[in-house]
């Protein structure tokens, strides 16, 4: 007995000293045993060009002022790697929270529905940086411009929200004012097509007179398919309103996909033979072989002086306004006419040449640990703050109502004043869109015409269509095992608070969300029992 | 015999052994051990998050299924039906989703089914829903058996009702029976009543309207069908939008172009962010006119 009371106190000591050691250990060496932050937000886009990296960084150092225990992260992820690097993430479990999709990147539609969760609740209620703007108490969903239309239109669960979009843009014709007032003495375009190729042919012959060589229209896959989306659109608006048999005013793609599989059109009708023939000619003004090169080749041309126009995105603004050597103007494009003896009797009339939708849409990654943060630092960031902060370092137009935007900026908008009546129907589906673009040499090549391309388009397009509605309908049906367990859950919680105004409203638009997605899912099975081709 | 108490010694009774231990070799008061064992119930009290149901099912809600799953199953079993649902939606949430858990969970269900209270109707639903759409191999015909059976059984109750609104989706555009569109859509509106939910009914008429499209019906019967949606309301997105759209150009088609008029100033007053109001204004224009031609004797 007094043999252990000698001892233990010693087996303390040792302990004690143990201890000691051990401390002193782990503050030399160790990590911080509390991070500074305690919550890291990782956000992912491929905006590396000029300007949205800029802005995005202003809006987080404010952000992180604001908030001392919340650290963001801005990740930027080159465009051409970025679907690889997506699927990867996800799937792999090491995705950022915040991450930027677009509905029309190909071979990765399933995504949202898999991997994103949606944001519709949050929307609903006022943003709270908004405090002391105009903006305070507005819905968050209100204080968008054009209150995500995109979404509305393409949401992967329809009556769903699945993101907030950070700018507004629209599609234009950038010129270089210097040449053009060279080529034909002012810094104007023409608004007709029929004027703009009599331009074309101007700069082509100054570009011969000069030996250098000078394209009106700087080329490349991209800026062609901006192009085809837009025109084919516009000038198929008659077509489209005489096949809209819901009475929607205007058809999303996979109803143009249905029709098309129902027989009501072909690739080889009039109209779409004629639509076609025009944008040959349109084409006609790119550099050959402009199929082979992608968006940054086509801006390199026009900042070399080797092209007087560029069709693209505003997107690219605020890059050619900085980095261009002479001072660049954006203009709208020139319309076809109804004396156009190729589409002239088949339009309806002036058509939308750019859409004003917002964009740069970031999504919630539905397995990040940290929902709350990033969406709280998701309403900073589309607060009028944000948005304004993001505007002065980008260049970008911000998709926040009422914050106000700079004059030289202006002429990235369009005027809503022409229709709008469908998806494009270049760009329907992945397959089809695949096979448009895989036969368009027959169009545009040495020996191409429209007649070999509608031929090739029209044997191999019901096939394509056919696995592009499949696609749809399985996606569709991606939603409903998720939402299943989600509104059993949601039932679960309005038994136990039934008087809780808020949860059964929730419930109602999830039941509602995903009533629509299921009526949808059958509803194209049942076209695809009846209509699909092998 | 230190390390020994200290092994068999558990819970509350491990403090008070460890006290006895060093109490009898080192003569520290026995109220400091009291208060020390005190203060650490304490801060456990008010440190560990007791999760309970319903803790796991808002982690459900919110799609946090792995973390509800670890909640589930650190919560003592307590044999109740509502222990074992949440136990059966766990495992229709769980990654990777193999056939073997989906009947576990199918298993699970019809026990909890057996009653008639909102577990069970809950229960008889999702159980409906696993042959609908969980199943690697869907069974529509057993989803839709399964419905009937639950608004039996259960008529008042709200899965009972969602169920029926699923049927008609199901009679609308996949059963083998009615074959024939026109006594499908008759066979869907005749669900209509027992599902007595003004919201779910609204889900149930949009879709009767899409058929009615599809079915290539005459536009007066989809506009009835529209209608009864827009009476009631709340939908959200854009197909708030189309419905106006579609009943402004449908009365327009059906030849009541006074209608027609109301929707679609109605639509430029309530979605003026929509794209398409460019071709909404036009219509207006053309109403316009010809009710000018109208007014100055000239025909329609």
């Amino acid at each position: 007995m007094n043999r252990r009371v000698r001892v233990l106190p010693l087996g303390l000591w040792l302990l004690g000293l143990g201890y000691v050691v051990c401390v002193a250990w782990v503050l030399t060496h160790g990590a911080p045993v509390l991070p500074g932050r305690k919550v890291t937000i990782r956000l992912a886009h491929w905006q590396i060009e000029k300007g949205p990296p800029d802005g995005i960084d202003a809006v987080i150092k404010r952000y992180e002022a604001l908030h001392p225990d919340v650290r963001v992260e801005q990740m930027l992820v080159p465009g051409a790697v970025y679907r690889q690097w997506l699927r990867t993430t996800l799937a792999g479990g090491t995705a950022p929270d915040l991450i930027e999709y677009g509905i029309w990147l190909e071979n990765v539609r399933d995504v949202p529905l898999r991997y994103f969760e949606p944001v519709t609740d949050w929307l609903m209620e006022p943003n709270p940086y908004n405090r002391g703007t105009p903006l305070q108490g507005v819905p968050w969903l209100k204080t968008f411009e054009d209150e995500l239309l995109e979404q509305r239109v393409n949401s992967p669960e329809p009556g769903q929200y699945y993101c907030v979009t950070m700018s507004r843009g629209s599609q234009r014709l950038f010129g270089n004012l210097k040449l053009l007032r060279e080529i034909t003495g002012a810094e104007r375009v023409p608004a007709t097509l029929p004027e703009f190729f009599k331009l074309c042919e101007r700069v082509r012959a100054y570009g011969r007179n000069r030996g250098r060589e000078l394209m009106p229209l700087a080329g490349a896959r991209d800026n062609t398919m901006f192009f085809s989306e837009i025109y084919l659109a516009g000038m198929l608006t008659k077509l489209t309103f005489a096949m809209d048999r819901d009475g929607m005013l205007a058809m999303d793609s996979r109803q143009l996909e249905a029709a098309y599989l129902e027989n009501r059109w072909q690739w080889s009708r009039p109209e779409i033979r004629g639509a076609l023939g025009v944008l040959a000619q349109l084409y006609a003004h790119m550099k050959p072989g402009y199929l082979q090169l992608g968006r940054d080749d086509a801006v390199q041309q026009f900042m070399r002086d080797e092209a007087l126009f560029i069709f693209t995105g505003t997107f690219d603004s605020t890059s050619l306004r900085r980095l261009a050597p002479f001072p660049v103007g954006a203009f709208r494009l020139p319309q076809p006419t109804r004396d156009d003896p190729l589409i002239g009797p088949y339009l309806m009339g002036h058509f939308v040449d750019g859409d004003n939708s917002t964009g740069f849409e970031f999504y919630l990654n539905r397995a990040s640990p940290h929902h709350t943060e990033a969406v709280d630092f998701l309403r900073f960031l589309t607060s009028y703050e944000g948005g304004r902060t993001f505007m002065a370092h980008s260049g970008w137009i911000s998709s926040i109502r009422h914050v106000p935007v700079p004059p030289e900026l202006a002429s990235d908008l369009s005027p809503v004043d022409g229709y709008v009546a469908s998806g494009s129907y270049s760009t329907l589906g992945t397959e089809s869109s695949r096979l448009f673009w895989r036969e368009f040499y027959r169009l545009t090549g040495p020996r191409g015409s429209v007649e070999n391309f509608t031929t090739a388009l029209d044997a191999a397009m019901p096939a394509a269509i056919t696995a592009d509605l499949r696609a749809e309908e399985r996606n569709q049906r991606l939603t409903l095992a998720p939402r299943d367990v989600r509104i059993a859950a949601i039932g679960e919680l309005v038994r136990a608070a039934p008087q809780d105004p808020a949860v059964r409203l929730r419930r109602e638009r999830l039941e509602s969300a995903q009533n629509q997605s299921e009526g949808l899912a059958l509803h194209v099975e049942c076209q695809l029992r009846t209509l699909a081709k092998p | 015999m230190f390390a020994g108490g200290a092994r068999r010694a558990c819970g509350k009774g491990k403090i008070f052994q460890h006290a006895r231990v060093f109490g009898a070799s080192t003569p520290l008061p026995r109220s400091a051990f009291l208060l020390l064992a005190g203060w650490l119930w304490l801060v456990r009290t008010v440190w560990a998050h007791e999760p309970d149901l319903t803790q796991v099912w808002k982690n459900l809600a919110d799609s946090q299924n792995t973390t509800a799953q670890a909640m589930l199953a650190s919560l003592p079993p307590d044999g109740s039906r509502a222990r074992l649902l949440a136990t059966a939606v766990v495992q229709m949430a769980h990654q990777p989703v193999t056939e073997e858990m989906l009947r576990s969970a199918e298993a699970d269900l019809v026990v909890v089914a057996q009653g008639d209270d909102e577990v069970a109707a809950l229960a008889g639903y999702l159980r409906a829903r696993l042959y609908q759409v969980h199943f690697q191999k869907t069974d529509y015909t057993r989803a839709a058996e399964l419905y009937r059976e639950l608004a039996r059984r259960q008529p008042q109750n709200h899965w009972a009702r969602l169920g029926l609104m699923k049927l008609g989706l199901l009679t609308l555009f996949a059963l083998p029976e009615p074959a024939e569109p026109v006594a499908r859509l008759r066979a869907v509106e005749a669900l209509l009543p027992a599902i007595a939910e003004p919201a779910l009914q609204r889900d149930l008429n949009l879709q009767l309207g899409r058929a009615a499209v599809l079915y290539e019906r005459p536009v007066e019967e989809t506009l009835v069908y529209l209608k009864a949606v827009d009476r009631v309301g709340g939908l959200v997105g854009l197909v708030a939008e189309d419905l106006v759209s579609q009943l402004g150009e449908l009365s327009l088609r059906a030849g009541r172009p006074a209608d027609a008029k109301v929707y679609f100033q109605r639509f430029l007053r309530d979605f003026p962010t929509n794209n398409r109001s460019f071709n909404v204004e036009q219509k207006l224009a053309r109403i316009a006119e010809r009710e000018h031609a109208a007014g100055q004797g000239g025909g329609p």
